[in-house]
């Protein structure tokens, strides 16, 4: 290839790997140099800001201080526009006139979280002038994720990012449900993947609950602390994340930490405490005029049927009134309404977390320290959380041309007695769903432990109210304590050479790993999980995993007079491991000594191991002309250890391009209505392997033995040895546009998402004699599109700001196609109602027993007076959402800031298993209606046709027959699970610098926060919002979930 | 930092140099061949049929002789127990969910193990090895015909064949009755005829120990009760079935018996066991407890404990009440017997080992003996003396359950009791019959569907309206209409509406 001498020199033009194009110019004439300081609002020197002249074009970025100096080669053309420019704050252009004694421009940026220009993370963790690319992307600084405190980073993103949908839970450290665009994998990972610094990171779920029991313990990426982290960038599309390979076909979450380096020269310490007060946002309202029992009698024998009725768990008993019966608490005991007794056995929640960090820098290096410790109170009695986690970074400039960085993340997590969840015994709001309307919650409480007997009371008896399938709430909570500990150690370290100015070689490896450990042990009386002719039981599981990367990139960037290049190449090898044990026994010998060798009966031990790899080649090119049209091309290949030999290697590409209009045609911008335009596409192709062990049917073991014979058990799930790797495919369209002068932008995408040749284990007749056989099958489809709009309304200088920002998603899911023959897949089951993928309809269809209906009329068909399920299941609801979004307001005031933001799911339904069996027990409210105080005078008229004469209902039923006829009729718990919560308000206060400065403080800030202070919702009687999960299954049913938080509190940030 | 054309130039030629070795790095190590650690090590690929037959065996009775199957659902129906409280399943409504659940671990689990049993033995050609695992799968395929009528049988478990259907045909269940008769023929034959020290499964044989003889006996007592079931809609194939089942031998002591004796070690108990250790929700029923009492049966105290309020009183629960109506009888009416049961009432001293050890029984001696005191009645495939079949049956059973021959023979002597011949003995055939198939609620639903013996079976006074007769069947798992939609359809519209009421093949 031929080049003109002056372009060679072009080339001179120091190139760093992260910022934008230099070239410089052939001749000079008469140098000059502009020098200066970019600071942020309150004078924080900001560091690696890009400063650039656009013509002659020169750049440099800012020092630890602060400061730059940037030589102009030739000052004859006139006053030239300087802008400086960081990621995260308003870029601040001026126009100077250059003289040759040199010039001084100092810059003060504001922070501004939604930008159209500016730099950008994007795939790779390569800092991107925004303007040229060509994916939807969004970044969420530090401070709008540490505003309150939410329960993980994840659950603070919420209703903060066009197009992500995240669902939460109200367990301390519970588990949090992302999904980036809908979800397009059948039975797969639907989760985004998370970056750290470069390396991928787990967001391993950990929870084991479920609808049907099961505690919450968390996901992975609750170890980090928001305090360590800078930002956030959510890569949406497949196309933005095509360089990171398979797992990010869901889009990719890429956390920058703040470092050292980013800090002025010298010692910085700074101190964060918040503290939060939690309360449950929602619970169920409870009827209060009839009391446990039947058919309005009820006498307490021993809680088990020896009683008139005191073997019912339901509130069809006797009327409130006051009359003395029989109860566990004594006999002839007023019989009265307990209003409280749910609410008051929760307390109030704390969570209390202070963290300190210290940044040292010094000229070519810095190091940050941090410490976090999180004290978290539950709000469901005896459970707590304790959080500790430290990281230590660094980075040191070895020569000129090598920089060598590393950081080393640790957390130790420590959870005590998280409630069980779903539908189980030892989920105290399973029992609070049957909960005799005049049980007194404070006796329970006072005589749930008895020196004298395990289990409460002088005779060997639980003291509970009652005792067929319900366990005192109390005693559950401390007789049967659980506790879990998780250690987490993520480390990295890379090194940059640059043997050139324009080569630039990074060589990175990192691991990440953890040890959980979850135990359980359970007082002799626990119904599911002791032996009822042993001293109680126990189980224990530990497990660890690590995944660790070693990638080198080459980079190299240059400019070709009005074309900029950037040419990548690079190569990865992931390696994930894991391991488990348990053990578990349902019979101790003697009582309170949880191990092994103490169990009377034999226990029940397993083990396994896991391994798998993938290497990965890659490499993008990005093209860029006249800066303002942008053309990127990637291609990876993968070769995974999981795809049988033939389809084990896999190539995908994508292209991508932006281009800026109101550059291209000036005069569009000249108008006083808009100021700029960017549009922007782009098409990508996902491919992605299978889990480990997937190609052979295999046979499950037993640890057990009958009568000492061995057993061994065919797999469910049949194997399928030709698996294909499956490909998501996808396409976006969309722009960024400015109007009036920047004070108001509007980012907004088109996209659609196929992913196909899913690998999933097809549910299928268990017949086949196995209930899942893996194939490639399918095709989902994901249109949407995605807008985020923010109005700059007030920017007066008198430091009067308000911005307000408006996100909002609607994606349209379907399932195209199946396997031949089948109409759909069931993603999740309870109680006969399913989650399904039913080709023709969205993705999380609920598919269950509707009402018998008359086929003409569509009326209901009454039965004796009641309502009866139908014979075949119908399509009864969706569980996603129509659209979600949300609205962020931040109000400035001088030194006072106050932002709230609402957070909003509109439509999508749930079967609520809670409501359901809460009606059929008669305890909430709602099981009033057509009460009677005489037996004889049935209230309830059903709403329907008597199915024999076809004539409207008139046959009177009561109450209790009523509801309890729906079950098994799935539509009857079936409530629209839209919301709108208030998700968070905060109003902070930066001291000012001389009443610091009176505190041996340079800067101190304090807030007042709250979240999910208000919750405006059509669902009734429990939180539509609930997670106590992150899989496919999590959303859609719900039962006897903890509601999330109401938390007020305060954050003291404090920097000496 | 700028730098020079020279410099550049070198710097060209080594980027170039050094780009191609990097790529051919790369390369050379991305592309190797990471599939060989894709090995479970956790889980075998191929298991001993020993084991699985082991696994298949023990899964497959507890799950058809649990808690739901028997105690919420056929020895209701069969009227042998009766609900006290969470009444749905004793006033007509089987629980969904739970059908669900027994269609999804049959089929996947047990009935999946045994046809890999079946092919290693068949592949081995040893019958000591797929003699017993047809034998057991046919008696876990006649359990589900009998529930459901037709059920998928010929296309079944092929989910993991090449071709095999992943959405299998249900089959008539006269075509499922003629595979199964054939099954258990050419187990039989196969078996008799085995070498003797050849292949077989050993102790992973929880039922015989890996005795051919007794599987051989069990296998033709199946036939024998599956040829009675035929017998009024296809008398010519159940009357050849019968007598060859005959000729070859049925069932000859309660040693025989083809039972699962659980160690009740706390991991594999009785599961009828398992349930009352912790509820208390059933009780004798009134129809079977009433027929004891009336007969002065030995079996009463060991099938039923006296009522709390009364030590020295039985009473029988009548099926079918709703929950505040049966709640009343809580106290005053009969616990299941001690052979589960302690009687203590203070929870938390539920369960003896005693009671996790009472076996399971799938065929019994007693059983056999009254086929063959019923074929002789009849004068059909070549039986004669019922009234010494009548007395071993009713002994047989008397002993099966702990009682001694002194108080059989006392029983049998009792007017009412002692055989009297001709319809009146085929009807008291059949109640013994009834009696003896204590625990076997599915074997006692389906004689009584067969026969209408005991015609004392009544459906409850507060069933549910869709319900108001004994059921005849149960409807099909809802699940299949998700998955086998297309089959499940076809199968109904063959047999008539999926109903309690409706009547399968053999029950017409």
């Amino acid at each position: 290839m031929m080049r003109r001498k002056s372009d060679l020199v072009r080339w001179s033009a120091l190139i760093l790997a992260w910022s934008a194009v230099i070239a410089s110019t052939a001749q000079a004439q008469g140098t000059s140099t502009i020098s200066g300081r970019v600071v942020d609002q309150v004078g924080t020197p900001i560091v690696d800001a890009s400063i650039t002249v656009a013509q002659p074009a020169v750049a440099t970025r800012s020092r630890k201080d602060g400061r730059f100096s940037l030589t102009v080669p030739d000052r004859s053309s006139g006053p030239v526009v300087v802008t400086a420019r960081r990621l995260g704050f308003r870029p601040s252009s001026r126009t100077i006139t250059l003289r040759a004694e040199g010039v001084t421009a100092d810059f003060t940026l504001e922070s501004q979280p939604a930008q159209l220009s500016g730099l950008t993370v994007t795939a790779l963790g390569i800092l991107a002038e925004k303007s040229t690319v060509g994916t939807s992307q969004q970044t969420v600084m530090a401070e709008e994720f540490t505003r309150t405190q939410a329960n993980s980073v994840i659950g603070a993103l919420s209703g903060k990012v066009s197009g992500v949908a995240i669902n939460q839970s109200g367990n301390m450290g519970g588990s949090t449900r992302i999904v980036i665009r809908g979800a397009g994998s059948i039975l797969g990972q639907n989760q985004p993947l998370f970056i750290l610094d470069g390396i991928p990171i787990s967001n391993e779920g950990f929870s084991t609950a479920s609808a049907s029991g099961g505690r919450d313990y968390g996901t992975a990426l609750s170890d980090l602390s928001p305090d360590d982290i800078a930002s956030m960038t959510i890569l949406k599309g497949p196309n933005a994340a095509a360089l990171y390979g398979s797992r990010a076909a869901n889009g990719a979450v890429v956390i920058t930490t703040r470092s050292g380096r980013n800090t002025a020269e010298g010692t910085h310490f700074n101190f964060v405490s918040r503290l939060t007060f939690d309360g449950p946002s929602v619970l169920p309202s409870y009827q209060n005029r009839y009391g446990q029992g039947f058919s309005g009698e009820f006498a307490y024998v021993d809680g088990a049927g020896s009683g008139t009725n005191d073997g019912a768990d339901e509130s069809w008993g006797p009327q409130l009134d006051g009359r003395l019966i029989d109860q566990f608490s004594g006999k002839a005991q007023p019989w009265v309404a307990r209003p409280d007794n749910v609410s008051s056995f929760f307390r109030n929640g704390l969570t209390a977390s202070n963290s300190i960090n210290v940044t040292a820098a010094a000229k070519g290096m810095g190091v940050r320290l941090s410490l976090t410790r999180d004290n978290t109170t539950g709000i469901v009695p005896n459970s707590t959380l304790e959080r500790t986690s430290g990281t230590v970074s660094g980075s040191v400039a070895v020569s000129a041309k090598l920089d060598v960085s590393g950081s080393l993340l640790f957390s130790n997590g420590k959870g005590r007695n998280r409630p069980e969840n779903g539908y189980t015994e030892g989920n105290p709001l399973m029992g609070f769903t049957w909960f005799g309307r005049q049980v007194d919650v404070s006796q329970l409480k006072r005589q749930y432990y008895n020196q004298n007997s395990v289990y409460g009371l002088e005779d060997g008896s639980l003291y509970n109210w009652n005792d067929n399938y319900h366990r005192n709430p109390y005693w559950q909570q401390y007789l049967n304590p659980a506790s879990d500990t998780r250690d987490r150690l993520t480390g990295q370290l890379s090194a940059t050479y640059r043997p050139a100015s324009w080569l630039n070689a990074l060589v990175r490896a990192g691991t990440d790993g953890y040890r959980f450990t979850a135990d359980e042990r359970f007082a002799p009386g626990n119904i599911d999980n002791a032996d009822a002719s042993f001293a109680g039981g126990f189980t224990s599981a530990t497990s660890r995993a690590r995944e660790s990367n070693i990638e080198g990139i080459l980079t190299t960037q240059r400019g070709f007079g009005s074309l900029d290049v950037t040419l990548n190449a690079g190569g990865n090898m992931r390696r994930n491991e894991s391991y488990g044990v348990n053990f578990s026994t349902r019979g101790l010998l003697v009582p309170g000594v949880f191990n092994l060798s103490n169990s009377a009966i034999t226990p029940t031990i397993g083990n396994s191991e896991m391994r798998t790899a993938v290497n990965s080649a890659y490499g993008s090119a990005v093209l860029t002309l006249r800066r303002l049209w942008t053309v990127e091309v990637t291609g990876r290949n993968d070769w995974s250890s999981t795809l049988p030999k033939e389809n084990a290697s896999y190539f995908y590409p994508s292209i991508n391009s932006s281009l800026v209009v109101s550059d291209l045609w000036p005069a569009i911008a000249r108008g006083r209505t808009l100021s700029y335009l960017k549009v922007r596409g782009g098409v990508a192709r996902v491919g992605s392997d299978a889990g480990a062990y997937q190609l052979q049917t295999l046979y499950n073991g037993s640890s057990a033995k009958f009568a000492g014979q061995p057993l061994f058990s065919l797999s469910d799930v049949s194997a399928n040895p030709a698996l294909r790797p499956e490909q998501t495919r996808s396409a976006e369209a969309g722009f960024d546009a400015a109007f009036a002068g920047n004070r108001v932008t509007i980012e907004a995408t088109y996209f659609v998402k196929l992913t196909r040749d899913q690998i999933i284990p097809l549910s299928i007749s268990p017949a086949t004699g196995f209930t899942a056989t893996t194939i490639n099958a399918g095709q989902i489809s994901n249109r949407g599109v995605e807008a985020l709009a923010t109005w700059h309304v007030l920017q007066s200088r008198t430091g009067l700001q308000w911005t307000t920002s408006l996100n909002f998603a609607k994606v349209r899911n379907r399932v195209d196609a199946l396997q031949q023959g089948l109409s759909t897949i069931i993603i999740a089951s309870e109680w006969g109602a399913n989650i399904e993928a039913r080709q023709g309809l969205p993705y999380g269809t609920l598919f269950g027993n509707g009402y018998e209906r008359d086929s003409a009329t569509g009326q209901r068909l009454i039965v004796d007076g009641l309502p009866v399920a139908s014979t075949s299941k119908s399509v009864l609801g969706n569980v996603n959402p129509d659209w979600f979004g949300g609205w962020t307001n931040q109000l400035r005031a001088g030194r006072w800031m106050l932002s709230a933001l609402l957070d909003v799911q509109h439509g999508g339904e749930n079967f609520s298993i809670g409501n359901w069996w809460g009606t059929y027990a008669g305890t909430l409210s709602n099981t009033l209606a057509g009460r009677e105080a005489d037996w004889d005078n049935p209230g309830v008229v059903a709403k329907g046709i008597d199915a024999a004469t076809g004539a409207t209902n008139a046959v009177r039923v009561t109450a209790e027959d009523y509801n309890h006829a729906i079950y098994p009729i799935h539509e009857a718990g079936i409530y629209n699970s839209g919301f709108a919560k208030l998700r968070e308000v905060r109003l902070g206060y930066d001291v000012p610098p001389t009443a610091a400065r009176r505190l041996r403080l340079s800067a101190a800030n304090v807030a007042l926060v709250g979240r999910n202070l208000a919750t405006w919702t059509r669902f009734p009687n429990y939180d539509p919002e609930n997670s106590a999960a992150s899989g496919n299954g999590s959303k859609g049913f719900d039962m006897g979930i903890l509601p999330t938080l109401r938390s007020f509190g305060f954050n003291v940030s404090l920097t000496p | 930092m700028t730098a020079t054309r020279e410099s550049l130039s070198m710097n060209r030629m080594h980027r170039s140099r050094g780009l191609l070795v990097c790529a051919a790095v790369l390369v050379t190590a991305c592309s190797t061949d990471l599939t060989g650690i894709n090995v479970d090590p956790n889980n075998p690929s191929s298991a001993p049929p020993a084991a699985l037959f082991t696994s298949a065996t023990n899964s497959a009775v507890s799950i058809l002789n649990n808690s739901f199957v028997t105690l919420s659902m056929t020895s209701l129906f069969a009227q042998h127990i009766a609900q006290v409280q969470y009444v749905e399943e004793d006033r007509g409504h089987i629980r969904p969910e739970n059908i669900d659940a027994l269609n999804a671990t049959i089929y996947s689990g047990p009935l999946a193990d045994l046809k890999k049993v079946r092919v290693a033995g068949t592949a081995a050609r040893a019958p000591g090895v797929w003699g017993p695992a047809a034998v057991m799968q046919t008696w876990i395929f006649q359990n589900l015909t009998d529930l459901w009528g037709d059920i998928p049988y010929s296309q079944a478990l092929q989910g993991d064949s090449v071709g095999g259907s992943l959405a299998p045909a249900y089959d008539a269940q006269k075509d499922i009755y003629y595979g199964m008769l054939r099954t258990l023929t050419d187990a039989s034959v196969a078996m008799k005829s085995a070498p003797t020290g050849g292949a077989s499964l050993g102790a992973g044989d929880i039922v015989y120990g890996g005795n051919l003889q007794k599987w051989q006996r069990f296998s033709n007592t199946l036939r024998a009760r599956m040829a009675l079931r035929m017998l009024r809609n296809d008398r010519a194939m159940a009357l050849a079935e019968l007598t060859a089942a005959l000729a070859d031998g049925l069932l000859t002591s309660n040693d025989d018996n083809a039972a699962v004796a659980w160690p009740g070690d706390g991991t594999f108990d009785n599961p009828l066991a398992s349930n009352f250790a912790t509820r208390d929700d059933h009780r004798v029923s009134k129809t079977l407890l009433d027929t004891l009492i009336a007969l002065n049966d030995p079996r009463t105290s060991i099938f039923a404990q006296p009522t709390k309020d009364d030590s020295s009183r039985y009473a029988g629960l009548q099926n079918g009440l709703d929950n505040a109506t049966a709640a009343a009888f809580f106290n005053t009416t009969s616990r299941p017997g001690a052979i589960f049961y302690p009687g203590a009432t203070v929870y938390g001293t539920f369960g003896t080992a005693a009671g996790k050890t009472t076996p399971s029984y799938l065929a019994t001696f007693a059983e056999a003996a009254f086929i063959e005191a019923e074929a002789a009645e009849l004068g059909i495939g070549g039986a004669t003396g019922a009234a010494a079949h009548y007395r071993d049956a009713v002994t047989a059973s008397i002993t099966q359950w702990g009682g001694s021959a002194s108080d059989a023979a006392a029983y049998l002597a009792q007017p009412g009791v002692v055989y009297a011949g001709g319809a009146e003995g085929l009807r008291q055939i059949g109640l013994q019959k009834w009696i003896s198939m204590y625990t076997q609620g599915m074997e006692a639903w389906s004689e009584w569907r067969r026969t209408g013996n005991p015609a004392t079976i009544r459906m409850g006074p507060q069933a549910f309206s869709d319900v108001l007769q004994v059921p005849r069947r149960i409807p099909y798992p809802g699940n299949e209409q998700s998955v086998n939609a297309v089959n499940l359809a076809a199968a109904i519209a063959r047999q008539g509406p999926d109903t309690y009421l409706t009547r399968m093949w053999w029950d017409k």
